[in-house]
């Protein structure tokens, strides 16, 4: 989808990772005044970025807005590098900034991923950008911006709480496994974006800094390193991750995020670990020793 | 346009904006953290080096500016209405940034815009430049981005800056941030930052 954007190789210069400068100097504005509120919703307003609307844009202008000559980029869909998205995503910004890419999280400087956290620990060193459909966590429970943003400024989020109770009393649990929302350095209630909950004790206090782009909303909201990110619970029913009784059928790993493989036609199933990277790495490990 | 003008900001403006505006994500992201900023060919005096490359990776015409007295000067706003487009304004509450050629009038933050409860990310970001980040009365900072504690010692700052300080940072989510400078790194303090005095 991407090649589709008519790139202007004589552009080069003005061109660098796409956007123009104003529009990046606009980004890179609300990406400071995100960072320095942890969680908060920065919109990034009145100007268009030059995108076509859809998958992938809110990070692609992270991305592009943050992105230099030096940096080793590594785009993940779903954990996996190899898929058709992060693959477009992968070979757009090699096209309009000439820099290297890499699959492996321990050589990225920025790791562009939708959907997922690496399982391998980010470092000091390196940015995480999340592609976000809708950062705004109260909105599956009210339609109104004006109402969201009146909840956030005096962080009465009680809404949520009676939300996930509800589950509690229905299924005796929590029965949100994707976005599931959590408060930023005890203040904003904020989205994760749509990373299973596996994934969210791993924004706490997290060596890497991590920034949402939400593309249509027009919002960006950061998580600085080591902020505390804790997932909402309650005193007799405490957040838990989920959980699998199998190991990886290919690295065997017993504590990383697995996807249900269909194996044949006749209903054969098989779990592997939806990280790509860290199952490789851990494949290569094992032959060495 | 005059060549030689124009080739007096950075070398070269695209990536040297880029890499300004990484140093100062750095910066905010790891409080007290000192980061080495690039340097425009030129910067009109007094204006310093650290701060006119950030005024042109982050000014345009949308932003509009507050100098300081020694900075609110010909060759200072002209220079950066030609490179930025930068409008200044005489009110502080009117700026979205804030420059100061010394922090001996910084003690005043409150004069700006320190954003409200619907709109935190409105308040202005103010650039401070000092003689030196290192070699003043040490202080800790702790908060967001900070492992544990961190210790600076920005030299040139005046007295109460620090209790002040914490009183910004008491009305967190609102707040103005700052950004300390020399002619060759800066150092942020968002308004997470939490300094204790020993
Ligand atoms: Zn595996």
């Amino acid at each position: 989808m991407l090649d589709d954007l008519g790139l202007d190789a004589a552009q080069e210069d003005y061109s660098f990772a796409f956007l123009d400068e104003q529009t990046k100097r606009m980004v890179r504005r609300a990406i400071l005044k995100a960072v320095a509120i942890p969680g908060y919703q920065v919109p990034f307003g009145d100007r268009e970025v030059p995108l076509p609307p859809g998958w992938g844009t809110g990070g692609i202008q992270v991305t592009a807005s943050i992105i230099g000559r030096s940096d080793r980029l590594k785009v993940i869909d779903q954990g996996a590098d190899d898929t058709t998205n992060a693959v477009s995503i992968r070979r757009f910004f090699k096209r309009v900034t000439g820099i290297s890419t890499t699959e492996s999280t321990g050589e990225a400087t920025i790791i562009q991923s939708r959907h997922r956290i690496p399982e391998r620990l980010l470092e000091d060193a390196q940015i995480l950008i999340m592609q976000t459909p809708q950062p705004e966590p109260m909105r599956r429970l009210i339609n109104s911006e004006e109402q969201a943003r009146k909840l956030h400024a005096f962080a009465r989020y009680g809404l949520m709480q009676v939300r996930l109770y509800e589950d509690i009393a229905r299924f005796g649990h929590v029965a949100v496994s994707h976005d599931y929302p959590v408060r930023v350095h005890r203040r904003y209630l904020s989205s994760p974006s749509p990373i299973p909950r596996f994934d969210n004790p791993k924004l706490h206090r997290n060596r890497a800094l991590i920034i949402f782009g939400a593309g249509r909303e027009r919002r960006i909201h950061a998580i600085p390193p080591f902020t505390e990110v804790r997932s909402l619970d309650f005193e007799d029913y405490p957040f838990e991750v989920q959980k699998w009784e199998q190991c990886c059928a290919l690295c065997g790993s017993d504590n990383s995020y697995l996807d249900e493989v269909l194996l044949d036609d006749k209903g054969s199933i098989q779990f592997i670990c939806s990280d790509t990277s860290y199952c490789n790495d851990r494949r290569v490990e094992s032959r060495r020793r | 346009m005059n060549d030689s003008i124009i080739a007096s900001q950075f070398r070269e403006p695209v990536h040297d904006s880029q890499a300004t505006f990484r140093a100062l994500l750095s910066a905010t992201s790891r409080p007290g953290t000192i980061i080495d900023i690039p340097s425009p060919t030129t910067s009109p005096a007094p204006l310093g080096s650290a701060l006119t490359a950030i005024a042109l990776s982050l000014l345009d015409d949308t932003t509009p500016l507050w100098l300081d007295a020694a900075l609110n000067t010909d060759s200072v706003t002209n220079y950066l209405r030609f490179h930025s487009g930068v409008r200044t304004v005489s009110d502080p509450r009117e700026a979205m940034f804030g420059f100061f050629s010394c922090a001996d009038t910084l003690i005043d933050f409150d004069r700006f815009n320190r954003g409200d409860s619907f709109y935190p990310d409105r308040s202005a970001t103010l650039v401070v430049q000092l003689p030196s980040l290192t070699g003043g009365r040490p202080v800790s900072l702790s908060g967001p981005g900070i492992e544990t504690e961190t210790s600076v010692a920005p030299a040139g700052l005046p007295e109460g800056f620090w209790t002040h300080w914490n009183e910004n940072a008491a009305s967190y989510p609102v707040g103005i941030d700052l950004v300390l400078a020399d002619q060759r790194s800066v150092l942020g303090l968002p308004r997470t930052t939490k300094a204790s005095i020993s």
